[in-house]
């Protein structure tokens, strides 16, 4: 029979959390072990190793970024957006700050097979090797998916992918502002990578300021199609930073299932 | 434009049934075989039924204007082809059988032998037609005749199941006694190769579960266990017990019929419009997006139109989270259409065919005296660990749908009146 003590560390997690962690645990030390983790603040996802996303069950790894449900849900819509404005047309794709790979994983899943060919960037090491394990468990590596370490906000970024032109690009870079990541809670900032939530500038549109000519230089023209990733109450602005550039047109923002503005998606 | 041609016999007929003949009531009276006689008499309002059924396909295949879509139209044409080539069996064998009727008195002692042997396997025919063949044939057609919109037989066979129990009175006990049946549930599916998944389950505190989904796919996996839908009573002593007192309790099961899913959630969709669809995922998550990491994915759908809300939270992805809830809830508007054809075709008739309330009490499984008794039928078996080994269930299943027929047989010859 449990222990008093793990009884008191099971009613700290909620009964769905603790049958996960239950059905994850090959013994129930290890069930004592990851409890105590989960109390102590860190993320389910880094202790069960995984996420869902889609049908894909992608790697989770500290520092990395763990998926979230929205961009789930937009890459669901963008898959869906995206076959009906190019059917059966094989894409090339760039992933922006692509972390654990997973948003142009979930297109490969979802488009025809063979339709996809991704390129993923980010400037974090382990972030690229994980992305390269998730691209394997899903059955996409070269060239479906393949990855390349590199900063987007350096001067010299297009210029390294200038040979290649783009049908889509993908991004959910950085955009917590500095106020507000000050006041995340701490399992997300205790635990995830800084360079990958925090955007240093007030607004915190410092990564969005710099992706039109990025998308720009990118994006083949005509019928190239981007879709960025949005702060809550960022939708607005980074809308107008896209009409500004005047390279784009039918600029949409799409809301989250929690009726947030979380998608800015444009057309060259 | 219809020729209507008067006969001696000052009757108007359409060219339709003139072109097919049509043999009047005299022919009951026909035989000079005494054994056929017989055999026509004890069946008789089985052979006016076929009669009739072929008459009313006749004239729904032949009219113009009828409403019918081209669905029902096919569906008609396929019983009504099937029905008319049993008839024709039977009309010829007939035919046959009076003929060698005739050699049965013959000088020639091999043409006599030859007649007997010949009319023996003839009147066996027939014999089969009318207690085998036709009944079938009826059963399987579409249950209201007229309407032309129910669910055929063929149609529910196909259906997967999903079922749903839920724990009713007695605390612990009924909750240990649900997850009891689920294994059951389970293994009846694996002993009939059908796969099984379970789709939510909720955990008790004091042990078993709460509520469980079960969804077993597979051809025919409906139809077998639907016989499972209403409460299922448990007499034992529990395990705590200390004074070895009899606990009663009970779970409550409902099995629904799952159609085969078709593309993604709305699309062609028969059974809702997705507009009527409420989808609650669960909490606001405040600012989202990389601001939170929160791992609930509860979602909620609510159909407004019948007020139907499925709940499902037990993977930890939304998205599945949804695509389950989506099928649950088709699960349970194919159910209710289901019912509500049932009901339509209990009002149209003499309501032979038992309605099943799903808050009657349809088993009790009996501990101490080691027995599981069906109420509907009155059927005992003497063995709960096999019943709930699933081993037995399909002599329950067996004994129910051969009643439900039964009913429905007698309805059908009822349909027919003196």
């Amino acid at each position: 029979m449990a222990s008093t003590a793990f009884k008191n560390l099971a009613k700290k997690v909620s009964l769905q959390e603790l049958k996960w962690l239950r059905d994850s645990a090959p013994n129930q030390q290890a069930l004592h072990n990851m409890l105590v983790r989960r109390v102590a603040g860190e993320p389910l996802q880094y202790i069960l190793g995984n996420t869902p996303f889609g049908p894909l069950t992608i790697k989770t790894r500290p520092p990395t970024l763990i998926p979230r449900p929205e961009t789930e849900d937009w890459t669901y819509k963008l898959a869906r957006f995206v076959s009906q404005t190019f059917p059966s047309k094989q894409l090339n794709i760039v992933d922006l700050c692509t972390g654990t790979g997973c948003i142009p994983l979930l297109l490969s899943a979802l488009l025809p097979p063979g339709s996809v060919r991704s390129l993923g960037i980010d400037i974090s090491e382990l972030a690229c090797q994980l992305a390269l394990e998730n691209a394997a468990e899903a059955g996409f590596s070269h060239p479906v998916y393949r990855v390349q370490q590199d900063n987007i906000l350096s001067p010299e970024f297009s210029k390294t992918l200038q040979e290649q032109s783009f049908d889509l690009i993908t991004c959910n870079p950085p955009y917590i502002p500095p106020s507000e990541y000050h006041s995340l809670p701490a399992c997300v900032k205790d635990y995830e990578d800084r360079d990958a939530l925090l955007a240093d500038s007030p607004d915190g549109l410092l990564f969005y300021r710099a992706l039109p000519s990025i998308f720009k230089a990118l994006l083949r023209a005509p019928n190239g199609v981007f879709a960025v990733e949005v702060g809550h109450k960022q939708g607005e602005a980074v809308v107008k930073l896209f009409k500004d550039a005047r390279s784009f047109h039918s600029i949409e923002l799409w809301n989250d299932p929690w009726d947030i503005p979380r998608t800015v998606v444009g057309r060259t | 434009m219809h020729r209507f041609v008067q006969s001696s016999r000052t009757c108007l007929r359409k060219p339709s049934t003139l072109s097919k003949p049509r043999p009047t009531r005299r022919w009951l009276h026909d035989s000079s075989d005494s054994a056929l006689d017989a055999l026509e008499k004890d069946h008789a309002k089985l052979l006016r039924l076929v009669r009739r059924r072929i008459d009313v396909r006749n004239e729904a295949v032949d009219q113009t204007s009828n409403s019918s879509t081209e669905i029902s139209k096919a569906r008609y044409m396929k019983e009504y082809e099937r029905l008319n080539a049993a008839w024709s069996e039977w009309t010829r064998a007939r035919t046959s059988l009076l003929e060698t009727s005739t050699y049965l008195s013959d000088e020639d002692p091999t043409m006599r032998a030859l007649a007997n042997e010949e009319r023996a396997s003839l009147l066996s025919t027939l014999s089969s037609l009318l207690t085998s063949t036709f009944p079938s044939l009826l059963l399987s057609s579409a249950s209201s005749s007229a309407a032309g919109g129910a669910t055929s037989q063929e149609e529910i066979n196909s259906y997967s199941a999903l079922i749903e129990l839920k724990a009713g009175v007695g605390g612990s006990e009924s909750s240990l006694f649900l997850e009891s049946l689920t294994r059951t549930y389970t293994r009846f599916a694996t002993l009939n190769l059908l796969p099984c998944t379970l789709l939510q389950s909720s955990p008790s505190d004091s042990g078993g579960l709460k509520y469980a989904t079960l969804e077993i796919k597979g051809e025919g996996s409906y139809e077998k266990l639907r016989w499972e839908s209403g409460v299922h009573r448990v007499q034992r002593v529990p395990v705590t017990e200390t004074s070895g007192r009899t606990h009663t309790s009970t779970v409550a099961v409902v099995v629904l019929p799952l159609k085969e899913e078709r593309g993604d959630e709305g699309e062609g969709e028969e059974l809702f419009d997705m507009k009527d669809v409420r989808i609650e995922v669960m909490r606001a998550r405040g600012a989202g997006g990389q601001h939170v990491n929160k791992t609930e994915s509860a979602v909620r759908l609510t159909h407004e139109p019948s007020g139907i809300t499925v709940s499902m939270q037990d993977t930890r992805s939304q998205h599945k989270n949804r695509e389950k809830a989506f099928q649950v809830l088709r699960a349970r508007l194919l159910d209710r259409k289901l019912l509500a054809e049932q009901q339509a075709y209990r009002a149209e008739r003499r309501q032979l065919v038992k309605g099943a309330d799903r808050s009657d009490k349809v088993r009790t499984y009996n501990f101490a005296q080691n027995r599981v008794t069906d109420h509907r039928i009155g059927l005992t078996l003497n063995g709960v660990q096999q019943v709930l080994d699933g081993e037995w269930l399909w002599q329950f299943h067996d004994a129910l749908r051969e009643d439900y027929e039964k009913s429905r047989f007698e309805d059908l010859l009822s349909e027919v009146g003196e």
